[in-house]
């Protein structure tokens, strides 16, 4: 019987189901923003992969029939602007039906341009940066306090790792030994307009977090295997230590001409390039 | 005088001052990106390089202490937030040491800072993106806070705020970005601390901030058709606050609205209301009103925004009821909106 219940101690998917699942999402997340004409598709991209690993193995533990469930894994998608990949991903996990992200961005609809906490799924309303991880502390802590077993995880973005409050969280996590925390940043290298290491260099990043007093990973975001490799960590039970896993993705990742490039950060596709973007992703096969 | 933008005019301003004083420079989130903080600070980068024309990290408090730093020794800096909302994660900076870093420095040190800050609507900016704040400003001793409605206001307080030695606070709203209005192709000044009266009139006194002056003038447009003469009011700097004008408008009218760009309840209104309540009251014909915005969050949606937002014709209403004249019939005035846009003339 489908009760709904996904565990993270039942993982199933293997990375051909994985893959199938990102490329859907990908399809989702270009269809959501030529339809609406709005959206941040660069970094949607970069952290479907992330997304698509958290909800599908699952790496989370989670219940869509029952999503404020007490013992679940708590997420917050810091990066709150990503809001059409973690859409499409949770819609796709079964917490809402998937007929709804074709209303995105419309007029009447519940997807709006931000995550929100007032659908299924969805714990903390984000968008303004540098607040996630500091909620999470804080339910981490909690978690600790009630002695449940549950994590709470955290996607940040690198750009927004830029503001100081991440780094108070940080240092609080540390101190407070909180172990059940996992903070998870979407390395694409750019923030709005440039990238990281131009503005402000973000370097040596993984030394910050360790300096901070966070065990830290570092892998390729792209790579299921690498992901569920990292994740071996936070499940490590001698970990004592808040967890940081920073994954080196690619801003704009599946469309060849946005790969990489600080273009991408909010603009819409239109006209050939949203019909290289749909062969790109692989909605051209489909509808041909 | 040529007509141009509300964002030209801004865009001059800093560009003349940047040429005629080499420790003037630009910086914030945005500043030299291809949109170029809408428009107005074009040309900046190709002209004074990144060193005068920055781009920062997403760290505002941080970015704010290094423009007082840069102050202190020398330089006059102006710091750009594209929304206001981001400056409040800087107000410890702005509260507790750029405020007061003269006063606490015996006077020996010089605060020669800017920081420009846009308010106003988009297509529906909700509330993260849409708050003004005025009052968190004018409530602190040794701020300056200005918010010009007109280009030609833009471009004289905005060189006199470069030119100040204490820090300024300027609101710049993002609809006024459209409006053109004529403005002298040459630098020049307006003191910061004088109002100006926009449109004449006899019967009542609209004191307005920032966008409220255009809806202000549009309400007087139409109570004119009827006879009824409205005096818009514009303070152009909030603090320190024009009151003599205030008072001889309203001692003239007898008669005070107040509508302000922001909420109302502890608002720069109140101030303005308590004000004109202390120095006019024996000439008053009515109390003092106010119209700002509702006392909620922001909302998003077209239908709440035009009931959060107040309107020439919320304006019209109140003068109307304080005048004791029937509601007139306003079906043929069209409002402004962001596809119908007010693009001046001033």
């Amino acid at each position: 019987m489908n009760t709904g219940l996904r565990d993270r101690s039942e993982r199933t998917a293997g990375s051909a189901d994985l893959q199938a699942k990102s490329r859907w999402v990908r399809q989702s997340v270009v269809r959501m923003i030529a339809g609406a004409n709005r959206g941040h598709i660069g970094g949607s991209l970069s952290a479907t992969d992330l997304l698509v690993a958290l909800y599908h193995s699952p790496l989370l533990r989670f219940d869509t029939r029952s999503p404020l469930w007490d013992e679940r894994d708590r997420f917050i998608m810091s990066k709150g602007h990503a809001v059409e990949a973690l859409y499409s991903v949770l819609a796709s996990a079964g917490f809402f039906d998937v007929e709804l992200l074709d209303t995105y961005g419309k007029s009447g609809s519940r997807l709006g341009g931000h995550v929100d906490h007032h659908l299924p799924g969805i714990d903390v309303s984000t968008g303004s940066l540098g607040h996630g991880l500091g909620i999470g502390a804080g339910l981490a802590l909690a978690g600790k306090l009630d002695g449940r077993d549950s994590l709470t995880v955290a996607m940040l973005g690198d750009g927004e790792c830029y503001e100081g409050s991440v780094w108070e969280a940080a240092n609080f996590a540390a101190h407070h030994r909180l172990r059940n925390l996992v903070a998870i940043i979407d390395r694409n290298g750019f923030i709005t307009l440039d990238s990281t290491e131009a503005v402000n260099e973000l370097e040596p990043f993984a030394s910050k977090w360790k300096a901070f007093g966070w065990e830290v990973r570092e892998f390729d975001g792209h790579s299921f295997e690498a992901i569920s490799d990292a994740w071996s960590s936070v499940e490590d039970p001698t970990r004592q230590r808040p967890i940081a896993l920073i994954a080196s993705t690619i801003k704009g990742k599946g469309i060849s001409f946005m790969e990489g490039t600080p273009n991408w950060h909010h603009n819409v596709p239109k006209g050939t390039q949203l019909e290289t973007a749909e062969k790109d992703v692989g909605i051209w096969d489909l509808t041909r | 005088m040529r007509p141009i933008s509300y964002s030209d005019a801004l865009n001059e301003a800093m560009y003349q001052e940047m040429e005629r004083d080499s420790n003037v420079f630009v910086y914030g989130i945005g500043v030299p990106d291809h949109k170029r903080i809408f428009g107005s600070t074009a040309r900046l980068l190709e002209r004074f390089g990144p060193d005068r024309c920055l781009e920062t990290p997403l760290a505002e408090d941080a970015m704010t202490g290094f423009g007082l730093g840069a102050a202190v020794a020398g330089l006059r800096p102006i710091h750009v937030h594209i929304r206001s909302d981001f400056m409040l994660l800087a107000m410890n900076q702005i509260v507790n040491m750029i405020s007061s870093f003269n006063y606490g420095a015996g006077g020996k040190l010089k605060i020669p800072m800017v920081i420009r800050a846009i308010i106003g609507r988009g297509w529906g900016q909700g509330y993260q993106h849409s708050k003004s704040l005025f009052s968190y400003f004018t409530h602190i001793p040794g701020l300056k806070v200005i918010a010009p409605t007109r280009p030609y206001d833009a471009k004289g307080l905005l060189i006199a705020a470069i030119r100040d030695d204490n820090p300024v606070i300027f609101f710049e709203h993002r609809w006024l970005y459209w409006a053109e209005g004529p403005t002298p192709e040459e630098p020049y000044t307006i003191p910061i601390g004088e109002g100006v009266v926009l449109r004449e009139g006899s019967d009542v006194t609209v004191v307005a901030t920032s966008w409220m002056n255009v809806e202000a003038l549009k309400a007087a447009e139409i109570l004119a058709k009827r006879g009824i003469g409205v005096e818009v009011l514009d303070p152009r700097t909030l603090c320190p606050l024009d009151e003599p004008l205030i008072v001889s408008s309203v001692r003239k009218t007898r008669n005070c609205v107040v509508a302000d760009y922001d909420w109302l309840e502890s608002g720069f209104s109140a101030e303005v209301a308590a004000r004109v309540s202390e120095k006019c009251f024996s000439v008053l014909r009515s109390p003092v009103t106010r119209l700002g915005f509702a006392h909620t969050p922001c909302p998003t949606t077209r239908p709440l925004e035009k009931v959060f937002y107040p309107t020439a014709e919320t304006i019209v209403r109140e003068i109307e009821r304080k005048l004791k004249l029937a509601p007139m019939d306003l079906s043929g005035e069209e409002t402004y909106t962001y596809e119908h846009r007010f693009k001046g003339p001033f």
